[in-house]
């Protein structure tokens, strides 16, 4: 597991550290995507998660769920073209479930990318993820993550 | 590609005088832009004076709540247009130079109205 500032980033995982996504890929050429640790914590208590259908094709670095919290709204930028081929009607239902576990049961959705192997080259591991964050952590002015009771690593 | 989002148009009618109508509407243009849409407000009568230097800076719908610029700065941050009615500035007595930054540009009638022609959505507030 990575830490930077008290943020967590799992070292099985890959980041678009611009745009705060994680991805893990799944067996079937598939990925998954997500808010990271760092996301959440800016975001403040999340209210509303809204993925896009399944089937929607979506274009690199276009929307495929928008998030709601009290204070912030703002996109999930998918790092990858391609087709949304699942989406997580959990975090639909109870959106806070992107602050107390945003790399597991927070998973918001399952890209069927255009071009895996493209699309994956402009994302980065934990170590460099690590070096990135801690300079963005700083640009952004976030002293270090906050985790909610019941928050799963 | 399926990548067409729609665009939304919100008419922005209302000022200071009812702050508690002024943050709902950048709200829902940060919204649209989150969705990609396509997103622009326009200013026209009191909503103009949303856009004057000093105005927003002062004002919360709710009071000690989040001040309005923070809610047209975060609607600028997300790639919200904004658009001050020419004749709402005359009506107002005030010139491009009163306008704060987050202000695009000054437009006509024939702008708006093909703004909302050519919208999918069109709120007005």
């Amino acid at each position: 597991m990575g830490l930077v500032r008290n943020c967590l980033l799992p070292s099985d995982l890959l980041y678009d550290v611009p745009t705060n996504i994680w991805v893990r890929e799944l067996e079937g050429g598939t990925v998954e995507i997500g808010m990271t640790d760092i996301a959440q914590t800016l975001a403040g208590s999340i209210i509303h998660c809204r993925p896009k259908k399944v089937g929607k094709k979506v274009k690199k670095g276009k929307s495929v769920a928008t998030v709601e919290s009290g204070k912030w709204v703002g996109p999930v930028r998918s790092p990858f073209s391609g087709k949304i081929a699942e989406r997580n009607d959990a975090v639909t239902e109870d959106a806070a479930i992107l602050n107390r576990s945003p790399y597991r049961e927070g998973w918001i959705v399952r890209i069927a990318p255009d071009d895996l192997g493209g699309d994956r080259k402009g994302l980065v591991g934990v170590e460099e993820a690590i070096t990135l964050y801690e300079d963005y952590m700083q640009e952004k002015d976030l002293a270090s993550c906050i985790h909610c009771a019941g928050f799963e690593e | 590609m399926d990548d067409d989002e729609g665009s939304v148009t919100i008419f922005m009618t209302t000022g200071p005088a009812t702050p508690q109508r002024c943050a709902t509407p950048f709200y829902m243009a940060t919204m649209a832009a989150a969705m990609d849409s396509e997103a622009r407000m326009v200013f026209q009568i009191d909503g103009t004076l949303l856009m004057k230097k000093g105005v927003a800076e002062n004002l919360d719908a709710r009071e000690g709540g989040k001040k309005i610029i923070d809610f047209i700065r975060d609607a600028k941050e997300m790639g919200v247009e904004m658009y001050v009615c020419s004749a709402s500035l005359a009506l107002h007595g005030m010139t491009k130079e009163d306008l704060i930054e987050e202000c695009d540009d000054v437009v006509g009638a024939a702008y708006m109205t093909e703004a909302g022609l050519e919208s999918d959505m069109v709120l007005t507030y």
